[in-house]
């Protein structure tokens, strides 16, 4: 008799936690659509089909959709929330938890929310003047109006905010410092040795070269407006955030490592691991780091097993997971998304595209800068264009000609700025090979962002058109992968 | 031997670039850091001398991240006193490398080059001013034959209390952005200057005005504002001084 296998089991459960996810963000026809190419999945897959099969089909994917849309219940504000006294001005004790200065603001993430008696379980952003500055873990009073937060222009930023369990911001001048040590003492000691290195950085590097390579390295943004716009252009921003994309760099870095000291690559797993951990500390730790970190896992897994039917398993698992940790990611995290969808496209898209493209050169890793961009941007196409309207025309040919200086930048970066800590003036001697590189990569930004061959505010009409034109080539992958396989 | 006035935005942020170099005032940002990255080499981690003209956040907020990412040598400053986030936070930093100057004070930038303080003619340490702009440094840089007045935030009523000690010089560095009441005829009749520079970035005060700007152009003044010409850059030797503009795309 042909039963259920515990992988088909698995995998209905998780695709119907994220239709289950994916009906309380978007509602009835996106879960429906979802749910409809999830069973034409599985029962594509599942060659034979059968009543007892298709009833238990239907029973695991009701109690997937059920556990989903419990979780995802589960994510809106409490009673105890600030939300829930917009309007009023208080005098408000917290613990910092998240600092990023702006222009001359500083925006600062509490927790531990306190009101006279009262205390909220959830957190509040507040905007106040760049100094003086406060870090992790300071616990402040501060005098505002609580606000709720309000979409800028096209962007959801209430819902952004959601995500990150903040529901109300405030803005004051008034700021006291009443104590440091608030937050968790491993965190605190996290970002102090990361502020020690970032410090370090700047004075071994100038700009725009440190913002680069803290954004390499570290993953912090911090980049003015006129170079965040340039990145934009070019389609590079990829590359100074803690991305997916940029934690596979520091495998890639880690994988030349161990090849050249000749240790194989399955013993090198568990030191590949230690790299992301270490990259993901470095990086802060945040959630969307760990996120990144967790793809980077991911990837590192695809790599190893190369086997594609046990990678359906691992990146659903992962998906289903981070989900469980915060159902609002599906909807309102675009790095979320990205990061998801390059993931895929560079697990399964890569193999098909280094057949097809095996005329181009090796030398300074052109051929897997070539295919690396064109997997992640095809896959993350429908997200870029749904999500911002926007399409940069020279996004290729500038990571083709950026991706490769990447390994020497952060390389010789690193090695610069340690020894930044012994002599800030021989850092920066030593610092010449990766301030070439931080240059070249800018100068390239710069130049193809100069050329402006970047479309915004697309028309919904022409999205349409590529949209469909992307979905058909997708399902001809999908139709000819055994060919590609054999290949 | 060159002077930059940065485009900074609204604010103020001039480089000497000489064997001793010499930044007066940060600007608005940290946008100071990329202009200086951008004429030093890569190596050159240290500025010798700083002066901070007076405490207001378009001179000074670009100072803080310039003393956290440099090895500055010295920082002038009149020592008034101006109690804000910025203030505190950049007086903490200069503390052990401060000195307060006032007009006499001097220093040798190289052979044939100097600056000399004109303002505030008493000490301002610990006191606190109505208006901060009062208090601001006004130094004369002498460069070979050339001599280039660069004057803080310094108002009319104060710049014509100095004007016959400073005398006939060739650059201007407009004060306080170039607003309504920075420059007096009387002032400009005194100092009779070739050229005049106003850092100026956009802004909501109507800087620069236009009365500051047909006065000058009344007496012939060739007038370049950051805002339109980018940085401007005055480079002088014995043969003289010259004016470029460099404006970033």
């Amino acid at each position: 008799m042909i039963s259920l296998t515990p992988s088909t089991i698995m995998r209905t459960l998780c695709l119907a936690f994220i239709a289950g996810v994916a009906f309380m963000s978007w509602g009835f026809v996106f879960s429906v659509t979802v749910s409809v190419l999830g069973l034409i999945f599985i029962i594509g897959q599942h060659q034979s089909l059968n009543t007892q099969v298709c009833i238990g089909l239907l029973c695991l994917t009701i109690v997937g959709m059920s556990f989903g849309l419990w979780r995802y219940a589960q994510s809106y504000p409490s009673d105890r929330s600030i939300a829930s006294i917009v309007g009023q001005e208080v005098l408000l004790d917290a613990v910092v938890v998240d600092t990023s200065v702006n222009h001359s603001w500083q925006h600062l993430t509490f927790s531990d929310l306190r009101v006279g008696n009262q205390d909220f379980a959830d957190r509040l952003i507040l905007t106040t003047t760049s100094y003086p500055r406060f870090s992790y873990g300071d616990q402040v009073q501060v005098r505002c109006e609580i606000e709720t937060p309000e979409p800028i222009d096209n962007f959801a930023y209430d819902r952004y905010l959601a995500t990150k369990d903040i529901w109300a911001t405030c803005f004051s001048y008034q700021v006291w410092k009443k104590a440091e040590g608030g937050g968790n003492v491993f965190m605190t000691n996290l970002l102090f040795v990361r502020s020690r290195f970032i410090g370090k950085m700047d004075q071994v590097f100038g700009e725009p070269q440190g913002s680069l390579l803290v954004g390499l390295l570290l993953g912090e943004q911090r980049f003015t407006d006129a170079w965040q716009d340039r990145f934009l252009k070019t389609g590079t921003t990829h590359i100074v955030a803690a991305s997916g994309y940029n934690i596979s760099v520091v495998l890639k870095i880690a994988l030349a490592f161990f090849a050249m000291i000749n240790i194989k690559r399955q013993k090198a797993f568990a030191f590949l691991v230690s790299a992301i951990v270490a990259y993901i500390l470095l990086a802060g730790a945040d959630a969307a780091v760990f996120r990144a970190g967790v793809m980077g896992v991911v990837l590192l897994l695809a790599y190893q097993t190369e086997r594609k039917t046990s990678m359906v398993n691992i990146l659903l698992t992962t998906v289903v997971v981070m989900l469980m940790v915060n159902p609002r990611l599906l909807r309102d995290d675009v790095g979320f998304q990205l990061s998801m969808v390059s993931t895929i496209g560079l697990i399964y898209l890569s193999p098909i595209l280094k057949n097809k493209l095996r005329w181009l050169p090796e030398n300074f890793v052109i051929r897997e800068s070539v295919i690396a961009t064109l997997a992640a941007t095809f896959a993350s196409l429908p997200i870029l264009l749904l999500q911002f309207g926007t399409f940069s025309f020279v996004s290729l040919i500038t990571n083709v000609f950026v991706l490769p200086w990447i390994p020497l930048a952060m390389t010789w970066g690193l090695i610069a700025t340690l020894l930044g800590f012994v002599s800030v003036h021989l850092g920066a001697l030593i610092s010449a090979p990766a301030w070439l590189a931080l240059s070249a990569m800018l100068w390239e930004v710069k130049i193809f962002a100069g050329l402006n061959f970047y479309a915004q505010s697309i028309h919904w009409i022409v999205i349409s058109i590529v949209l469909v034109g992307w979905g058909m080539i997708l399902l001809r992958i999908f139709i000819n992968r055994n060919s590609y396989v054999l290949n | 031997m060159s002077i930059w006035v940065f485009d900074v935005g609204q604010g103020d942020a001039i480089f000497i670039d000489a064997d001793v170099d010499a930044l007066v005032d940060g600007g608005p940002t940290n946008i100071i850091i990329e202009k200086l990255s951008l004429i030093l080499p890569f190596w050159d981690r240290s500025i010798d001398l700083i002066v901070n003209t007076h405490p207001h956040a378009d001179h000074l907020s670009g100072l803080i991240d310039v003393l956290s990412r440099y090895q500055v040598d010295q920082v002038w400053t009149t020592g008034q006193v101006y109690q804000t986030g910025a203030s505190d936070a950049f007086a903490s930093m200069s503390q052990q490398i401060n000195k307060i100057v006032l007009a006499g004070s001097s220093i040798k930038l190289q052979e044939n080059v100097t600056l000399d303080v004109f303002w505030p003619s008493t000490s301002l340490q610990g006191k606190v001013l109505e208006d901060p702009n009062d208090g601001s440094i006004v130094m004369l840089l002498t460069c070979f034959n050339s001599r280039i007045l660069l004057t803080g935030d310094l108002g009319a009523k104060q710049s014509e209390l100095i004007q016959a000690a400073i005398g006939d010089i060739d650059v201007l560095k407009v004060g306080h952005h170039g607003s309504a009441t920075s420059l007096s005829t009387e002032f400009l009749e005194v100092i009779n200057p070739e050229v005049a520079i106003i850092s100026v970035g956009e802004n909501d005060y109507g800087h620069p005005s236009t009365s500051v700007l047909d006065r000058l152009e009344s007496i012939g003044v060739d007038t370049y504002r950051t805002d339109i010409n980018g940085d401007v850059r005055v480079i002088c030797s014995e043969d003289g001084y010259q004016v470029t503009i460099y404006k970033q795309q």
